[in-house]
């Protein structure tokens, strides 16, 4: 082959690497679990979709728990939009503190201003690594300060108050649901009740609603 | 046997088979999407629903087998038309694919967690392509080397 039909070639094979990594780019905006997708979902502290939806999906997670992160990216949108948004189901975050409470009170606080969901997707999109220190105060300001129509000295005040309360119950909630990992998804409704664990795919949530709904 | 020489009116062929393929393939996979419809899938598993529903899907509004559809036909003239161009082309356009084809199964196995038999042959296709196209390529090479030493 000429010199000058080698260089091409070199061009050409960097040209497609270029063009296929703009692809896996553009492919991973696609979705996602952005603040925007909560728009118009009603809300209510912890609690995302109508109340008087026929299912309730408790979701125990941690906000640093990496498995927790990946299902609120991968998943959670797809459950927000297949059946929340439908009013087939209402989503209720049941965070455990197993690492630390900081996060917690931080995305109650935000919940006080019906945007815990908001503040909660922001977390698991920026989350770090376990435990390395990355929740900062500053870290927890970045986020809120992210939010939509949040008041941000409302929510520094009401991050400072103690939820340890909620915190107990969700703790007894999950206990009587039998919950030890997280994430779990306890999914129930009028056809009884189904228990799901781990970074699940939409497909077993898709079952485990159309199950129960009755 | 096959002809690569002549023009590799044969390996041309082939490239166009393969091209051929994942268009039949891309379009029943675009329709499915469109429509609604769940892809038929060997096994009566719902791996193909689920990556066809999932948020991977869609690039920008526009789904990826809409995608593949267009790189399939421009690959497909790419290998009906002679010359050095067309075969460079087509390499390029089965590169991307490849790269892209990557991408996507590592989703479907590690993110999704589901597999789906069309897209899988699509895989196969497009990286048949690129090592046929290849082929093709060093050919055509080959041949203007020659043509310029008889110049």
């Amino acid at each position: 082959m000429q010199k000058g039909s080698a260089r091409l070639l070199v061009a050409m094979a960097v040209v497609a690497v270029v063009v296929a990594g703009l692809l896996m780019g553009l492919s991973q905006l696609g979705g996602g679990g952005s603040p925007e997708s909560f728009t118009g979902i009603p809300q209510d502290g912890t609690r995302l979709g109508r109340e008087e939806a026929p299912v309730t999906i408790r979701l125990y997670e941690d906000f640093q728990c990496p498995a927790c992160g990946q299902f609120a990216r991968e998943t959670l949108p797809e459950v927000v939009e297949r059946h929340v948004k439908s009013g087939d189901a209402r989503l209720v975050s049941e965070t455990l503190a197993f690492i630390g409470p900081d996060l917690v009170y931080a995305a109650r606080a935000a919940g006080e201003q019906d945007r815990y969901w908001q503040y909660a997707a922001l977390l698991f999109e920026n989350q770090g690594a376990e435990n390395s220190g990355y929740v900062t105060d500053e870290f927890l300001t970045r986020q809120a300060e992210e939010v939509e129509g949040l008041d941000m000295g409302q929510w520094q005040r009401e991050r400072k108050k103690s939820y340890d309360e909620e915190l107990a119950s969700v703790q007894q909630r999950a206990d009587e649901a039998g919950v030890n990992s997280t994430p779990t998804l306890v999914v129930s409704g009028p056809g009884g009740e189904a228990t799901i664990r781990g970074a699940v795919p939409i497909r077993d949530v898709d079952r485990a609603v159309e199950e129960v709904g009755g | 046997m096959m002809d690569f020489r002549e023009g590799h009116r044969g390996l041309r062929a082939l490239l166009a088979a393969l091209a051929a393929a994942g268009f039949a393939i891309s379009a029943y996979l675009a329709w499915t999407h469109v429509s609604g419809a769940a892809p038929v899938c060997v096994g009566n598993s719902d791996g193909c629903e689920t990556i066809q529903t999932s948020r991977y899907s869609e690039i920008l509004g526009v789904p990826v087998a809409a995608l593949g559809l267009f790189a399939y036909a421009t690959m497909l003239v790419c290998a009906v038309l002679r010359g050095e161009g067309a075969a460079i082309l087509g390499v390029f356009l089965a590169l991307i694919g490849v790269l892209f084809s990557a991408y996507l199964t590592y989703l479907d196995l590690f993110v999704i967690r589901a597999i789906c038999q069309w897209c899988m042959a699509n895989v196969a296709a497009v990286i048949a392509y690129l090592v046929f196209g290849t082929v093709r390529l060093r050919l055509a090479g080959s041949d203007a080397l020659k043509t310029a030493d008889r110049r």
